[in-house]
């Protein structure tokens, strides 16, 4: 299988306008540095992965897309048009399911699409469309309370979907599902995003997530929040979780994280968070560090 | 039951009041049933209650709208809360005089007094159950593009409901007393002036008959028609586990 | 339905409170003798005598004075015990009579027949009210008892609807101002009100009360004693009758005179100087009398009962006549 180095390459400047421009954006919040300089280009089709520990600024940059948090600095624009708000081609789907508790899987597809204008015969057009898409027949008159998990979180990705959004923006939408359940979301988000070729955004501090699901997996870390590396993942879809090749991707840029992080010196309190984090989560559980591999780091380009 | 109403019948014959000032319980059923059987106390009932749709429905109308605006505009909050936290201090008997002086002695005097006396509680609770919803609620409302009366009759409005009916059942039982009150301001039917006629006729079980229609009546809509509103909408919300 | 014990047991500390309270009472007779009254001419004795000193000289300095707006809550301070006599009309008499079961005060003498008419805007007939608010005194006061069974004598409810009349207890004071703004179609009063809403409030009299009664002897003042006093202090309402008597005297002795010291007390407690003209008008209405009117009391307690507002009971105890008896004796 090799140390997958070929499959997990630098990104490479591609030609043409990009979808989503990020040039030059920082961000503060009082005194804290949320984000450093930060340039990242998505082009349309793309399933870009922001991925990084928490305070990295991934969330933040998020929502700066969706135009919910206006940087303090720099430009971030869609098809050429800087992002001064929240619009109808970028769609927000969070880590929470969102759902409108008090109206059935149905009316919770309907109710954006005829806030959005659309007539009622088209808009239950598209939720009967849906249902099937995101498994959810037999469930459209259930409320929101009588779902689980999964169910309600794909309740909220028929009703993003419902709405065709040229961009999605995703803000860590499977963290709070069991490890199965997040796997099966996996496979249905890349049967749909096989299936439109949407650009998707995909916030999430789980290595082994942003390597099963994205095209690239921006690698941010924290304090400053700054990009690391901007990486292209070369594997073919649908992607095995348990692919030797991925593991050994998730396990690199893991100790690319680690590094940086210790670089940066972070607070103790910080640190013992992220290895409480890691040690609670199943795909992070690797061997330990293995010196050898320090020499690997010129594969993942960029100099730290 | 058995025990206080016991005592009642004991202390109306042993305390310090002759009975008829202190009637004991089967006097004061006989009142009831007389009242009850003549069509004076349907009547009141009836009274009391239509001033209760317009005045406590002209109170939600108003109490709602005004709660949403004080949690969603930072304007409204600085101008409006000092007031309306200061006035709703304010019993709603105290309302009596203005009511009287602006209004005459008229059906506007008696619905001042309700609104008065529920207005500003409903729009407080109404104020800090749009303040807790969901802020992610907002978040996607945003992202989805819902917006205008839509966003706030839609998606405001539904989510801030269980906060909204239980500041709308604290409202009506203040709209409730204020009732009673502002029905002694003149003569006008309805319960508060059934108890006053028991009053000015000295006919202490007439008033005692009245009390227990009020209570009855106050009781019945709060446990009758606002828990089931409640419970409904708590089960719906998913606030309650529904029953299997 | 079952009662939490917190509940039950604040509700009987509540009581046991109440109670131990209401025996700490002042001895009634270390008090001074109450009287009580109302700012109408209809009280005229009561006026006159109470601004001349006629009780106060009677009764020996120990007197204390209030005035109330109508009948039901001078009642209920002779029944609380809060004053030991007072001028009132018939109505709220026998229905205290009967609600206390004959215990708690009697009719020592009359005081004023006549003196109650009821004025309207411009109804001609009963039928002409129907659908309109007509206001009284008090609720269940002589004049609110006159309008209702008026009211039902000729085929009309006094509850409001299709077919009634909506009968409407308002202050005096309001029902001047209510009736001059045209928000009354007419009003029973006790005078100077019935004369004072014709002169001033451009109303017409529809019904003299006097037209109504056999002989013209409407119950309209007489003189209550609280049983407690009757019992605990007879030399001081003797006293009081003997001022009472002497004082209606002085009335028939001299009506214009008389008439002029009652409209100078009316004038003083409501602010409110009327007009020689209305003065007249008014006392032209009103004969005073010292005769209890038995069978007057007995027809009022009829009605009374016919409407609901007294319990049925017998009050031909109600008038004590001993005391009137003793001061002819003399």
């Amino acid at each position: 299988m090799g140390d997958g180095g070929e499959l997990l390459v630098p990104r490479r400047k591609r030609r043409g306008r990009p979808k989503i421009d990020v040039r030059q954006v920082g961000h503060r919040f009082q005194q804290l540095v949320a984000l450093h300089d930060v340039n990242i280009e998505v082009h349309a089709g793309e399933f870009v992965c922001l991925l990084g520990p928490s305070g990295c600024g991934k969330t933040t940059l998020l929502y700066a897309l969706a135009g919910l948090v206006e940087p303090s600095g720099g430009r971030i624009s869609v098809d050429g048009v800087e992002v001064k708000g929240p619009g109808p081609e970028r769609l927000l789907v969070f880590q929470e399911p969102a759902l409108f508790p008090w109206l059935t899987v149905r009316q919770n597809l309907l109710f954006p699409l005829r806030a959005r204008g659309f007539s009622r015969e088209e808009a239950e057009g598209r939720a009967r469309a849906l249902i099937p898409l995101v498994h959810l027949e037999g469930f459209v008159d259930a409320l929101p309370h009588q779902l689980s998990g999964g169910m309600r979180m794909r309740v909220q990705l028929g009703r993003a979907l419902a709405l065709d959004p040229a961009v999605l923006l995703m803000d860590e939408p499977f963290a709070a599902l069991d490890a199965q359940t997040r796997s099966h979301m996996h496979q249905l988000l890349t049967r749909i995003w096989l299936r439109d070729r949407k650009t998707v955004v995909f916030v999430t501090h789980d290595v082994h997530e942003a390597l099963v699901l994205g095209d690239r997996v921006v690698v941010m870390a924290a304090r400053p929040g700054r990009v690391l590396q901007d990486l292209e993942v070369r594997l073919a879809r649908p992607r095995d979780p348990d692919d030797e090749a991925l593991v050994e991707m998730a396990r690199r840029i893991r100790d690319e994280l680690r590094r940086a992080e210790e670089a940066g010196a972070p607070a103790p309190d910080a640190e013992r968070e992220r290895r409480e984090r890691e040690e609670g989560n199943e795909h992070e559980r690797v061997a330990p560090q293995d010196d050898r591999r320090g020499g690997s780091t010129p594969d993942l380009g960029v100099p730290l | 039951m058995a025990g206080p109403l016991l005592t009642w019948a004991f202390l109306s014959r042993l305390g310090p009041w002759p009975h008829w000032l202190f009637p004991d319980p089967l006097a004061v059923g006989r009142s009831f049933a007389t009242v009850l059987s003549d069509g004076r106390l349907p009547a009141a009932v009836a009274r009391s209650l239509g001033r209760m749709v317009q005045g406590y429905g002209l109170s939600l109308a108003i109490g709602v709208p005004l709660g949403i605006a004080m949690a969603r505009s930072a304007v409204v909050n600085a101008s409006l809360r000092p007031l309306v936290l200061g006035l709703q201090a304010l019993p709603s008997i105290c309302w009596l005089p203005l009511a009287i002086l602006w209004f005459g002695l008229s059906e506007g005097a008696i619905l001042f007094v309700v609104v008065m006396g529920s207005l500003l509680a409903i729009a407080i609770a109404a104020e800090d159950a749009v303040a807790g919803v969901d802020p992610v609620l907002l978040r996607a409302a945003g992202t989805l593009g819902i917006r205008g009366l839509r966003f706030h009759l839609g998606v405001l409005l539904p989510a801030a409901l269980p906060g909204v009916l239980t500041g709308a059942k604290l409202g009506w039982s203040f709209a409730w007393r204020a009732l009673m009150a502002g029905e002694l301001l003149f003569v006008a039917g309805g319960l508060g002036q059934l108890l006053q006629a028991g009053r000015e006729t000295l006919d202490a079980s007439l008033v005692m008959a009245v009390m227990v229609a009020i209570v009855v009546v106050g009781v019945a809509v709060d446990q009758g028609l606002f828990r089931m509103l409640e419970l409904r909408v708590r089960r719906r919300w998913g606030l309650v586990e529904a029953p299997a | 339905m079952r009662v939490p014990m917190p509940r039950a047991r604040a509700l009987a500390l509540a009581l046991a409170t109440l109670w131990s309270a209401s025996c700490h009472r002042a001895p009634a007779e270390a008090r001074p003798f109450r009287l009580g009254f109302f700012p109408n001419v209809t009280h005229a004795q009561a006026l006159v005598g109470v601004d001349d000193g006629t009780f106060a000289g009677a009764i020996g300095g120990q007197l204390e004075t209030r005035m109330f707006n109508a009948g039901p809550s001078a009642m209920e301070a002779v029944l609380a015990g809060d004053v030991d006599a007072t001028y009132v009309g018939a109505g709220p008499a026998v229905i205290a009579y009967l609600r206390s079961e004959g215990r708690g005060l009697h009719v020592v003498a009359g005081a004023v027949s006549g003196g109650s008419v009821l004025v309207v805007r411009d109804a001609a007939t009963p039928r002409d009210l129907v659908r309109k608010r007509v206001g009284s005194p008090q609720y269940g006061n002589t004049q609110d008892i006159s309008l209702r069974t008026w009211l039902r004598a000729n085929g009309l409810s006094d509850r409001g609807g299709e077919r009634g009349v909506e009968v409407t207890p308002l202050a005096n004071t309001e029902i001047m101002a209510m009736f001059r703004r045209g928000d009354l179609a007419g009003a029973w009063v006790p005078e100077p009100w019935g004369a004072r809403l014709v002169a001033e409030g451009g109303g017409r009299i529809l019904v003299d009360e006097r037209t109504l009664w056999p002989d013209g002897m409407v119950p309209a003042t007489i003189l209550v004693v609280s049983r407690r006093a009757i019992e605990h202090r007879r030399t001081q309402v003797t006293a009081l009758l003997r001022a009472h008597v002497e004082l209606t005297r002085r009335w028939v002795a001299e009506p214009d005179r008389f008439a002029e010291l009652a409209h100078a007390g009316y004038a003083r407690r409501t602010g409110k100087k009327l007009p020689a003209a209305v003065v007249r008008d008014a006392f032209s209405r009103m004969a005073p009398t010292t005769d209890p009117m038995r069978n007057a009391l007995e027809e009022t307690a009829r009605r009374a009962q016919a409407l609901g507002f007294a319990p049925p009971g017998d009050v031909s105890g109600i008038v004590d006549g001993s005391l009137l008896d003793e001061i002819a004796r003399r």
